[in-house]
Parts: structure tokens; C-alpha cells; sequence
């Protein structure tokens, strides 16, 4: 490394963030700019923070695209709506509260909304509903973390549900934003 | 020329515009080209043959008088141009002072020029007859 070319980690944490396409010519971009521009006018240091501030800017692009999964969001809502069957089914032969068979129903109930959401993703009021559901599963998810932090015993499958419908949630409100009526091409 | 930014009732993304002549339109906002797209659009079509990256970032900082449009900003805005078919890309073998990669070249496409047209009619038609500047009532 030297002070006409940027720091190589620099570069890799920049490559990190493209997709394979651009990981040539977006860098070859930098570059040329750091190497011809910024370093004679800035100096070698601020050049590199210049630099630095380039390859952050590509980053919410890559954090944004990190939760746009239809495929994976539709099998996640289906294991959810499984999981929330079963609790549902045992809460109902245990006796259990009828508060704990309704939480187990808005479980069910939200992976069903969600997943029409995905197959009717020309209607925007499944859509908008399917989000606003995801503020319940993670104040669902919260409580259930809370719970077994606090709780005297370790239950692995509220652990493996509560994160199954954090990542639900992340996933519909990254995906279904994303998901339009097609578009009808330019005449 | 509005005809075209028409679409169908019951279209979920639809909004209600209303003319000078107190017509309804039911255009499709997702159809229109969002503010930035149509910039970077026509900073495109201003550099002719030398719109790359950087060169395009450079003309929208320049135009919109905004030195803080970012580069990720305007690099996926034109990865999404390009998805849409509104622009199309060429690869030009690299430089030395590029460390020998390549650089990719964008052009207007028909469909985007056609998207353009549209939204200048668009606009054009909505404009006509109101008072510049706007009148503001509090």
C-alpha cells in the first residue's frame, strides 16, 4: 500500500457491499478518482477519508437488500403458522389460559396474512396490514425473550419460535415494500 | 401523452390528480419516475457518451446543487434504471490509472426516453395554467 492507492481493506469492505457486477467497475470508479483528483487535492490522509465515506455510502443498499426474500419470508411464515397451530392445539388439550391459544391464533393468523400478502401483491391493503401485523410479532417475540431470560426454565422451542417471528418480521417489512403490481411496459 | 400515465380504477397504487379543467385523472404514481430517477435520467442523456458512475454523480451534485447526493445513492439508482429497461449499460476496457478495470458506460434507452416524454407531458399538462409563483394561503 502506498499513499496514491487506497487502503486494501478499504477496498474489500467496498466489494463487500456490491453485488458481482459492479465489484469491477464501481472500485475502478474510486480509483481513478482517488488516485487522479482527491489525493493532489486533499493529500493522502483526507483522501482516504474521502475514500471511506464513498464505501460507506454503499452500504444501506446492501443492509436494505439483506431482507428482501420472498422465497425464504413464505417459508418462514409457513413454519410460524405451523408452530402457532401446535402451540394452539396444546394450549387447548392442556387448558391452558385462553389469553395463550390467542397469542398461538395471532401467530397462525399473521403467517396466513403475510403469505397472501406475498401471492396478492397487487392489493396494498394486504400489504399494509401484513406490516402493521409485524409491530404484534415482535412485541410477541420481546416477551417471549424477556421470558426466558427471566424464566426458571430454559424452553428451546419458544426460543427457536420467538426468533423464527423476529426474523418474519424483518423479513416482511424488508420484502413486501418491495413487492408491486408488475410493470406494464413503456409504450 | 396523459393517456399514457392513465391506468385502470382500482389499480392499488393509484391517486387522484386533478387538472386546471377540474378533470379527474387516475394516474399510476409507480409508473411515473420518482424525482431522482428522472436527475439522473437526464444526466445521462447531458453526458452523451460519457456517462459512467462518477460522471453522473458529478452532473447531479452539480445540477441539483446537493454535494451530498451520495455515490451508493446514485449507483443504485442507476443498477435500477438499468433493471427496468429505462437505460442500458456498456463495459469499456480499463486504464492504467484505473489499475486496468473496467468502466461502465450507460445510454438512454428508447423505454427511458419514452418514461421521460411521459412525465414532462404529465407535468407540462398539470402545470398549464396555474400562477407562478404559486400562491400560498395560510
Amino acid at each position: 500500500m502506498n499513499a496514491m492507492t487506497p487502503p486494501a481493506w478499504m477496498e474489500r469492505l467496498l466489494k463487500l457491499f456490491l453485488s458481482v457486477r459492479d465489484r469491477d467497475t464501481v472500485p475502478g470508479d474510486l480509483y481513478e478518482e482517488f488516485r487522479v483528483t482527491k489525493v493532489p487535492e486533499l493529500g493522502a490522509f483526507r483522501a482516504k477519508l474521502w475514500y471511506l465515506r464513498q464505501v460507506v455510502s454503499f452500504a444501506p443498499r446492501q443492509f436494505g437488500s439483506a431482507f428482501v426474500h420472498p422465497r425464504a419470508l413464505a417459508l418462514l411464515c409457513g413454519f410460524t403458522a405451523l408452530c402457532g397451530a401446535w402451540l394452539g392445539a396444546m394450549d387447548l388439550r392442556l387448558h391452558h389460559p385462553r389469553a395463550q391459544v390467542a397469542i398461538a391464533a395471532i401467530i397462525v393468523s399473521q403467517a396466513l396474512l403475510t403469505l397472501c400478502a406475498l401471492r396478492y401483491s397487487m392489493s396494498l391493503l394486504l400489504r399494509a396490514l401484513a406490516m402493521l401485523g409485524c409491530c404484534g410479532l415482535f412485541w410477541l417475540a420481546a416477551k417471549a425473550l424477556a421470558g426466558l431470560l427471566h424464566g426458571a426454565d430454559f424452553e428451546g422451542y419458544i426460543l427457536l419460535i420467538a426468533l423464527g417471528l423476529l426474523v418474519q418480521a424483518l423479513l416482511t417489512l424488508g420484502t413486501l415494500p418491495q413487492l408491486g403490481p408488475p410493470r406494464r411496459p413503456a409504450s | 401523452m396523459l393517456r399514457n400515465a392513465i391506468c385502470r380504477p382500482g389499480h392499488p397504487d393509484t391517486r387522484f390528480l386533478t387538472s386546471q379543467l377540474g378533470i379527474v385523472y387516475i394516474v399510476c404514481m409507480s409508473e411515473l419516475l420518482g424525482i431522482f430517477e428522472q436527475i439522473v435520467l437526464l444526466a445521462v442523456v447531458g453526458l452523451d457518451d460519457g456517462a459512467y458512475g462518477r460522471a453522473v454523480l458529478r452532473e447531479v451534485q452539480l445540477a441539483s446543487e446537493q454535494r451530498s447526493v451520495s455515490a451508493g445513492a446514485v449507483y443504485a439508482t442507476l443498477d435500477r434504471l438499468e433493471a427496468k429497461g429505462l437505460l442500458s449499460s456498456r463495459l469499456e476496457e480499463g486504464t492504467p490509472e484505473r489499475a486496468g478495470r473496467a468502466r461502465r458506460f450507460y445510454r438512454l434507452t428508447t423505454d427511458g426516453a419514452s418514461a421521460l416524454t411521459h412525465v414532462r407531458a404529465t407535468l407540462e399538462r398539470l402545470w398549464q395554467g396555474k400562477q407562478w409563483p404559486l400562491e400560498v394561503f395560510s
